[in-house]
């Protein structure tokens, strides 16, 4: 009897199978498995087929210049980048980003570590709320958004980039691509904690943008949004070393330089570190850092009338169209009194700027020991020397119109 | 048979009924595909559509396009054309204000890309920039927009990708997928320049500046619209300081304009509006709802002078033209009397009414006016009474009829018998229904027929 139950239990169970098979008649398949990778007859095919050609077979990386909405940031208005722009940026970005860190970091780098998309936004990013622009973001280390194509310039013979277009481009573009790239390589492999504690006090993640770039330099961060926190300020290191000009930087020495925080032997190592950016014309008069006012600052008391000191010095620096300095934002109720003018940047060093014998850790001393941290952290964990980066790609920067001569094809939809 | 072999059949028995309904797979299929094939092919079913229109005999489709718009601010509606390649090339046109490159109001074409995409339904996406329609989504200050670009986070509110809503042969309906911008494609009967030029030629027509109020009437219930002329109208049950409004946008169309949305009076629902064959008036797609303009309004509180033309005077009329001629002759040899009409005078102590308007030189180059006061009405749709003041007593004249009346003294009787040759109830009958110049007023109680001229 157990016998013919095992039996009639199989034969049910048999049933039971073969019943449940009889209605998996599979559907067609709902994924697109004969769309090839390059539309061939597309307007777009001859951009579509260089990108495929440039990014996804060697770095497996997605140009998003169609507008991809449902990926885009809702908390912005925002728009789509126009066609020929998107194809100029994709050339500066092969050339300026991926081949200058394929060149100093290996075949497989940017296949490894490089973001997989990036995608395009025409517009800027204007919050109506807080008045605040964003420049691009990142996420998860995937994918970074890069804002503002539209106001990229188009190259011609007639109208190169000059300097001013390049420094344009390394605002919009370039320093949010290596300050978002940043994020991705301390995501991978972290930092030393030691940086975090340099300045550890005086990260401001909610009013950061109230701080001007004086006071961002003094407190001992290379720009205001480095000042938002730690992991902000160590990649606006790294990007700032990259892509900021001479210009920026030697203002933002002397900010930082200005208002106490130069340690013993830090004078030397701001000329080493003027060196390493290549830094020229320390000595040439027309430059303007070499030519440049030193005002003290007060600030209204409105309960008593009067103005007081606020105990901070701020510079001011001739038909300077770079970093607008604290007394371009100056309120009202501040006073600016010329204390000094300096036509020599040595002679504001050497002979006007303190030794600050205090303990306390800020401005020039502050930004040389997070260098120190992230160039030791960049050339220990990636084997990549930043002022090389740096070096390639100003060199990159200056060759960009024989390089958009020769080597750039900008298509016509076809 | 054991008790417990019984136990082990009725078991065996259970589970096979038991396992075989389990498995036994029963689902209503409304469809005959899922839904994301559903959505691959209504995409392409679309772009075919759109394509298809797009050919070289055909003229592609008029798009009828209204941003959100934003708290401080709404905008009219605008006529945007396009043509779509099956290779994702869409060219777009138009000849609107916000056009940038010193283009504002300048007719242009831009070419970009469009995609089909396949999201919760399909969607019509505009993905790369085009000048036609980015800007209105570009997040700049429209109000100094396309002069200055400044940005203020928000723009316009307007959408470059658009949800299907529904399609057939005549048209096709999206939704902003942000935004909710309302969208309509129809295919373009005629070259998009054409097309422009047929829209500007009704927009000319049937809405100006000078008479910006409109009648919304059923027959039996009566609303307004103002402001049609701009492209956005107040919606409300009264021209000034309505207590009910709301905002409407349009878009001209060569035969009328169209609202963003249906709206109704009471229970007509009403979007589209065409003009009527005798152009008097513009009817909707039931003919149950018109819209009139407020001409009717417009000539009783009009302050210019109709002035009468002298062939429908009356010959106590013309004998009284040509003693009032004479009587300010009176006054000064160089005078002489132009017309007379009604409106405001002009001068000190102007009045509304009996306007004689008259020449000051010998070379008839200069004119001026002298007016007695009657009053106006207007006391159904489309009629108007004129009353001169019922005694002595009550007459208001202005600073001229006092003046020329007092050298000439019969001026001022001769005036009032004109008047009273007026006074009465008219039908009026415009020459143009969207903004008079003249009209013929049929005496229906007291007074006499006559017409400006």
């Amino acid at each position: 009897m157990k016998k013919i139950f095992y039996i009639l239990m199989g034969a049910a169970l048999s049933l039971t199978v073969i019943s449940c098979g009889s209605n998996d008649d599979f559907t067609e398949t709902i994924f697109d498995t004969e769309t090839p990778a390059v539309d061939q007859n597309a307007a777009t095919a001859p951009f579509d087929q260089w990108l495929y050609d440039n990014f996804v077979v060697p770095y497996n990386v997605e140009i998003q210049y169609k507008f991809n909405f449902p990926a885009s940031n809702l908390d912005y208005q925002l728009t789509p980048a126009e066609y020929k722009k998107s194809q100029l940026l994709s050339y500066f970005i092969r050339y300026l980003f991926y081949d200058v860190y394929t060149l100093y970091g290996g075949e497989d780098f940017m296949k490894k570590y490089g973001p997989r998309i990036f995608h395009f936004i025409g517009s800027n990013a204007y919050s109506p709320t807080t008045g605040t622009e964003m420049l691009g973001y990142a996420s998860a280390g995937v994918k970074i958004t890069l804002i503002n194509v539209n106001n990229l310039k188009l190259w011609t013979e007639d109208n190169p980039y000059t300097s001013a277009d390049m420094e344009l481009l390394n605002k919009d573009q370039f320093h949010t691509m290596h300050h978002e790239f940043s994020h991705i390589l301390h995501q991978t492999k972290s930092y030393p904690v030691d940086f975090g504690q340099i300045t550890p006090g005086s990260y401001d993640g909610r009013d950061w943008q109230k701080r001007d770039s004086v006071e961002s330099n003094l407190l001992g961060y290379i720009t205001q949004y480095g000042s938002s926190a730690t992991y902000e300020d160590f990649v606006e290191t790294l990007s700032c070393t990259i892509t900021d000009t001479d210009c920026r930087w030697m203002h933002a020495i002397v900010n930082a330089c200005l208002n106490g925080g130069v340690k013993e032997g830090d004078k030397v190592r701001v000329y080493e570190l003027i060196d390493s950016l290549e830094i020229s014309g320390l000595d040439d008069p027309a430059k303007n850092w070499n030519n440049f006012v030193i005002y003290k600052e007060s600030a209204l008391n409105e309960e008593t009338g009067k103005y007081e000191e606020t105990g901070r010095y701020v510079p001011s620096f001739p038909n300077s169209d770079h970093r607008t300095d604290a007394m371009g934002h100056a309120e009202t109720t501040l006073k600016y009194e010329k204390v000094t003018e300096f036509k020599s940047f040595r002679s504001f060093l050497d002979n006007w700027v303190e030794i600050d014998t205090s303990s306390e850790v800020k401005g020039i001393n502050a930004i040389l020991k997070k260098l120190e941290i992230a160039t030791k952290w960049y050339t220990e964990r990636w084997g990549l020397h930043l002022f090389e980066i740096r070096r390639e790609v100003r060199k990159r920067q200056v060759n960009i119109n024989d390089y958009l001569r020769n080597y750039v094809t900008i298509y016509d939809y076809q | 048979m054991t008790v417990k072999n019984i136990f082990h059949l009725s078991f065996l028995a259970v589970a096979v009924v038991t396992l075989n309904t389990a498995c036994t797979f029963e689902q209503d299929e409304f469809f005959d595909e899922t839904a994301s094939l559903r959505i691959i092919h209504e995409n392409q079913k679309l772009q075919e559509r759109l394509v298809s229109e797009s050919s070289d005999e055909k003229h592609g489709w008029v798009i009828q396009y209204f941003v959100a718009g934003t708290d401080d601010a709404k905008f009219e509606g605008f006529n945007l054309f396009g043509r779509f390649y099956d290779n994702w090339k869409v060219t777009l046109a138009g000849n609107h204000r916000f056009l940038r490159n010193g283009n504002a109001n300048k007719y242009t074409e831009f070419t970009s890309s469009y995609e089909m995409l396949a999201e919760e339904g399909p969607v019509l996406s505009f993905c790369t920039w085009n000048d036609i329609l980015t800007v209105f989504e570009d997040p700049v200050d429209p109000s100094a927009a396309p002069r200055t670009i400044s940005p203020n986070g928000e723009g316009m509110k307007g959408d470059h990708n658009f949800v299907l809503k529904a399609f057939d042969e005549n048209e096709i309906l999206f939704r902003g997928e942000r935004h909710t911008a309302e969208i309509r494609f129809i295919p373009c009967d005629r070259t998009w320049e054409e097309y422009i030029a047929a829209t500007n030629e009704m927009k000319n027509q049937v809405a100006t500046s000078t008479l910006p109020n409109y009648y919304v009437t059923n027959g039996t219930d009566t609303m307004y619209i103002t402001g049609l002329y701009k492209g956005v109208v107040t919606y409300g049950d009264r021209v000034y300081d309505p207590l009910v409004k709301k905002t409407l946008s349009c878009v001209f169309t060569p035969n009328g304009f169209r609202f963003n949305h249906p709206d109704s009076l009471v229970n007509n629902v009403f979007q589209e509006f065409t003009l009527t064959e005798d152009q008097t008036r513009l009817l909707s797609e039931d003919q149950q709802t018109q819209i009139i303009a407020c001409w009717d309004t417009y000539i009783v509180d009009h302050t210019a002078v109709w002035k009468i033309d002298e062939e429908s005077f009356t010959d106590v009329q013309a004998a009284l033209f040509t003693q009032i001629s004479a009587e300010l002759k009176k006054y000064n040899a160089n005078y002489s009397l132009e017309s007379i009409g009604w409106g405001q005078s002009s001068g000190t102590n102007k009045v509304t009414g009996l306007v004689l308007s008259f020449y000051t030189n010998a070379a008839k180059s200069k004119t001026n006016t002298a007016g007695y006061a009657m009053t106006s009405s207007r006391p159904a749709f489309g009629q108007l009474l004129l009353k001169k003041p019922a005694v002595e007593d009550e007459e208001k004249i202005d600073k001229n009829m006092t003046t020329i009346g007092n050298k000439a003294t019969g001026l001022l009787s001769l005036t009032r018998q004109f008047a009273a040759t007026l006074d009465g109830k008219y039908n009026m009958t415009p020459d143009s229904y969207f903004l008079p110049k003249s009209a013929l007023f049929t005496a229906i109680e007291g007074g006499s027929t006559f017409k400006t001229k």
